[in-house]
C-alpha cells in the first residue's frame, strides 16, 4: 500500500483514520462499518472503490458527502471538510440508487439540478443538450423521470452528476443496470472525463472495468481497507492475472 | 466554478420542488385560472355586502383557513422524512444546498401548497357572489316620481313601515348602527338593509320597497331628503347608496324609513344570527371595500399564516416520524389559533381550584379537577405554552372582509409569528445538521 505523492495543492479526498460506527438507540448495539481507513486520492486519477456487499463503500461514500459523521478520524474533500458548501459546489454524486424527482422531465431535471449545482442559467441551457447526447439520451429529453428505464435513470443520473462540471465525481454504482452497450458507452465517458483530468471516485463491482478505467483501486473488506495501489500493483502482489482474481484473493 | 446565487436562491428552488411534487399541475393550473377569475368577479362585484353573501363568504374564508392550515402541517410534516426515507434527499443534499437552506425551502414549498389549497375556496366563493348565489344584495335605485310622491308626502310613521333614526343614540338597541360620526366625512355611506324575512301573500317571496332618508339639523330643519326603490328579497336584502350630503358635518340627525307599499307584503328587519354572523336589520355602514382588496388581503394573511405553520411542521420533521410530526404540527397550529384561549383555560382551572364564592363567603373549591400542584402546573404549563406559540389569529387578515372592511396586520402578532417561525426554523436546522441521512442503502 502506498501514500500519494506529495503535491502542492491538497489531493482531491483525503481520509486518515476513518472509524464509523453505527449505534443502536442508547448505543447499546455498535456495528463498525469503517475501522481505520486512510488513502488519499490524488487529483486528475481514476479511483475504484472496491469490496464485498456490507465492506463500507457507500459508509465512506457517505462519509465523504457530509452525510455521515465519522465516529473518529478525519474527511477532506478538495481540501475542506465534507459540509463545506464550496466543496459541494465542485463536486458531482451519483447516488447508488436513483431516487429523483419523477414528475419532472429530462430537461428540467437536469436545469434543476444544475441551478442547485449553482450553474448560471445561460451555461445550464449551452450544457444540457451536450449532456444528453452525451449520455446517449438526447432522443427522450422530453420524457419523465420517472417513466425512464433503470438503465435510462442511471444515464440521467450521470448527466446530473456532471451539470456542474464537477472537479471530482463520486459514483456509486454508475452501471447498475446498465445494459452491455451503456457500459460501454460509459467506460468511454470516463475515459473522457479522465483524459480531462477530472477526478473520479467509483465505487463498483464490474471488476473488469475498473481494471480497465482505474488508474488505482481500493480494496475495502468488513469496514478495513485491504489495499490502496495502482491496478497492476494489487494485481501483481496478488500473483494473480486479473482484477477480478486479485479481489478474490484479498477479501477470500 | 463561478459564484453562483445564494442558498436562498437554492431554498426556493427546492420550494418550487416541493410544490410541483405535492400539488398535482391541474391543482396549479385550476387555481391560476380561479385566480383570474377572482379578479375578474371582483370588478363585477365592487364592494362585499352583508346578509346571505357576508355569511356565505365567511363560511369560504374559514373553510380556507382551515383547509390551508391542515395541507400546510401534513406537506410540511411530510416532506422531509419522505425525502430521507426515498432517497431523494441525497442527491439534493449532495448539492452545495445547506440543510438549512432545504429546510427553508420544504417549509416554504409547503405553504405555497397550504395557499393553494385555501385559494380554491376562496375562488368558488367569488364565483357564487358573480353568479349571484350568494348576493350581492340588490343595490336601490331612484324611485319613480309617482312613488316617490306618494311616499314623501305619506303620514309619519308609515303604516307598515319600518323607521330607523340614526345619530348619536340608537332608539333601538337591539340593532346595531355604526354611528353617524363614524362615517361622517368619508364622502358616501351604505344604508344596508337586510330582511330576517319578505312574506309576499303569506309565504316567503318577494316585495318592493321604498326607502325615505331624511337628513335633519340640530335645530331639526330637514338639510337632505331622498327616495329611493329597491327589492327584497327572503333573506336577500338590499344597499342603498347614502350622499355625502346626509353625512355633511352639520347633520345631527339622519333619518331612514322603509316601506313596503305593496299591499300583503310584510318584512321583519330584527337581529338575526347565522353561523356565528350577524346580520343586521337596517345598518349603517362605511364604503364597502373592493372584493379584489379584501381577497387580496385574505390571501397575504393565509400565506402568513401557512409560513408561520410550515415552519413548525418543518421543525417537527426533523426529529419525529413522518405521521408523528404531521399531528404535532396540525396540534400546534390549532392551539396558535387557540392561543388566548389555552391562556385563559389555564387561568380559569387555577381559579376554580384556588376559589370558590358561596354565601357570601370564599372557600377553597372543593370540586377542582385535580390538587393543587396539578392545576398549578396546567396553569403554568398553559401560559407557558401560550407565550411560546406564534399568534396566528393576529394574522388573519379575512375575518372583517364579510363586513365589507379590509383588515389590517396586528404588528405585534406579525412580529411574535415571525420570531417563533424563525426560531422553529432555528431549532429545526440545528436538529437536522446533527441527523444522519442513510437513504440509498447502507454498505
Amino acid at each position: 500500500m502506498s501514500a500519494s505523492p506529495p503535491d502542492a495543492a491538497p489531493p482531491a479526498i483525503r481520509i486518515a483514520g476513518l472509524v464509523k460506527e453505527y449505534r443502536s438507540w442508547l448505543g447499546r448495539r455498535r456495528v463498525r462499518a469503517l475501522d481505520g481507513i486512510t488513502f488519499h486520492v490524488p487529483r486528475g486519477e481514476v479511483v475504484g472503490l472496491l469490496g464485498p456487499n456490507g465492506g463500507g463503500k457507500t459508509t465512506t461514500l457517505k462519509c465523504l458527502l457530509g452525510f455521515l459523521r465519522p465516529t473518529a478520524g478525519e474527511v477532506e474533500v478538495l481540501g475542506r471538510p465534507p459540509t463545506d458548501l464550496a466543496a459541494r459546489a465542485r463536486l458531482g454524486f451519483l447516488p447508488e440508487e436513483s431516487p429523483f424527482p419523477g414528475f419532472l422531465r429530462l430537461e428540467a431535471g437536469l436545469d434543476f439540478f444544475g441551478a442547485l449545482a449553482r450553474v448560471p442559467r445561460r451555461e445550464r441551457r449551452e450544457r444540457i443538450p451536450r449532456l444528453l447526447e452525451r449520455v446517449g439520451l438526447a432522443d427522450a429529453r422530453r420524457r419523465r423521470l420517472d417513466e425512464l428505464s433503470k438503465g435510462m435513470a442511471r444515464r440521467f443520473g450521470i448527466a446530473q452528476a456532471l451539470i456542474g462540471e464537477p472537479e471530482l465525481l463520486i459514483l456509486d454504482e454508475p452501471t447498475s443496470g446498465l445494459d452491455p452497450l451503456g457500459m460501454r458507452d460509459f467506460g468511454r465517458l470516463l475515459a473522457e472525463l479522465r483524459a480531462a483530468g477530472l477526478t473520479v471516485l467509483l465505487s463498483s463491482h464490474q471488476l473488469g472495468q475498473v481494471e480497465t478505467v482505474c488508474d488505482r483501486a481500493a480494496v475495502l473488506h468488513r469496514g478495513k481497507l485491504l489495499a490502496f495501489d495502482p491496478v497492476p500493483a494489487i494485481v501483481a502482489a496478488s500473483g494473480e492475472k486479473t482484477l477480478e482474481a486479485a479481489f478474490l484473493r484479498l477479501v477470500a | 466554478m463561478r459564484a453562483g446565487p445564494l442558498p436562498l436562491g437554492g431554498a426556493i428552488r427546492l420550494a418550487r420542488l416541493v410544490f410541483r411534487e405535492s400539488a398535482p399541475g391541474f391543482a396549479a393550473v385550476a387555481a391560476l385560472a380561479g385566480a383570474v377569475a377572482l379578479l375578474a368577479c371582483a370588478r363585477a362585484v365592487e364592494t362585499v355586502p352583508g346578509g346571505r353573501a357576508a355569511t356565505g363568504l365567511s363560511v369560504a374564508l374559514f373553510v380556507a383557513k382551515v383547509l390551508a392550515t391542515a395541507t400546510t402541517a401534513l406537506v410540511g410534516a411530510l416532506v422531509v422524512p419522505r425525502h430521507l426515507a426515498s432517497g431523494e434527499a441525497v442527491p439534493l443534499l449532495a448539492r452545495p444546498l445547506g440543510r438549512g437552506a432545504y429546510l427553508v425551502g420544504a417549509a416554504l414549498g409547503a405553504a405555497a401548497v397550504g395557499v393553494l389549497a385555501g385559494v380554491i375556496p376562496l375562488v368558488l366563493a367569488a364565483g357564487a357572489l358573480r353568479a349571484g348565489w350568494l348576493g350581492p344584495d340588490a343595490a336601490a335605485r331612484a324611485a319613480p316620481r309617482a312613488a316617490l310622491a306618494a311616499a314623501a308626502h305619506a303620514p309619519d310613521p308609515e303604516p307598515g313601515a319600518t323607521r330607523v333614526t340614526l345619530g348619536a343614540r340608537s332608539p333601538k338597541l337591539e340593532w346595531r348602527f355604526e354611528r353617524l360620526e363614524a362615517v361622517r366625512g368619508r364622502g358616501a355611506a351604505r344604508l344596508s338593509i337586510r330582511p330576517e324575512y319578505v312574506l309576499a301573500g303569506g309565504v316567503p317571496g318577494e316585495a318592493r320597497a321604498l326607502v325615505r332618508l331624511r337628513a335633519h339639523d340640530a335645530a331639526g330643519a330637514l338639510q337632505a331628503e331622498q327616495i329611493l326603490e329597491s327589492q327584497l328579497g327572503h333573506r336577500r336584502g338590499s344597499e342603498v347608496p347614502v350622499a355625502g350630503r346626509f353625512l355633511a358635518p352639520d347633520v345631527a340627525r339622519l333619518e331612514a324609513v322603509v316601506a313596503l307599499p305593496e299591499p300583503g307584503t310584510a318584512a321583519s328587519f330584527d337581529l338575526v344570527r347565522e353561523l356565528g354572523q350577524e346580520r343586521y336589520g337596517v345598518a349603517l355602514e362605511a364604503p364597502g371595500a373592493p372584493l379584489e382588496a379584501g381577497l387580496g388581503l385574505a390571501l397575504l394573511g393565509l400565506a402568513l399564516q401557512a409560513a408561520v405553520v410550515a415552519a413548525l411542521a418543518a421543525l417537527a420533521s426533523t426529529f419525529l416520524s413522518e405521521w408523528a410530526s404531521a399531528l404535532l404540527a396540525l396540534t400546534l397550529a390549532i392551539a396558535a389559533w387557540s392561543r388566548e384561549r389555552i391562556g385563559d383555560f389555564a387561568g380559569a382551572l387555577a381559579r376554580a381550584q384556588h376559589t370558590h364564592t358561596h354565601g357570601g363567603e370564599t372557600h377553597v373549591a372543593l370540586e377542582a379537577p385535580g390538587p393543587a400542584w396539578l392545576t398549578g402546573a396546567a396553569d403554568a404549563a398553559g401560559r407557558a405554552l401560550a407565550a411560546l406559540l406564534p399568534d396566528l389569529s393576529g394574522l388573519d387578515l379575512a375575518a372583517s372582509i364579510a363586513r365589507g372592511r379590509l383588515g389590517a396586520l396586528d404588528p405585534a402578532a406579525v412580529g411574535r409569528s415571525a420570531v417563533v417561525a424563525a426560531a422553529a426554523l432555528l431549532l429545526g436546522w440545528a436538529i437536522f445538521r446533527a441527523r444522519e441521512v442513510h437513504g440509498g442503502g447502507r454498505a
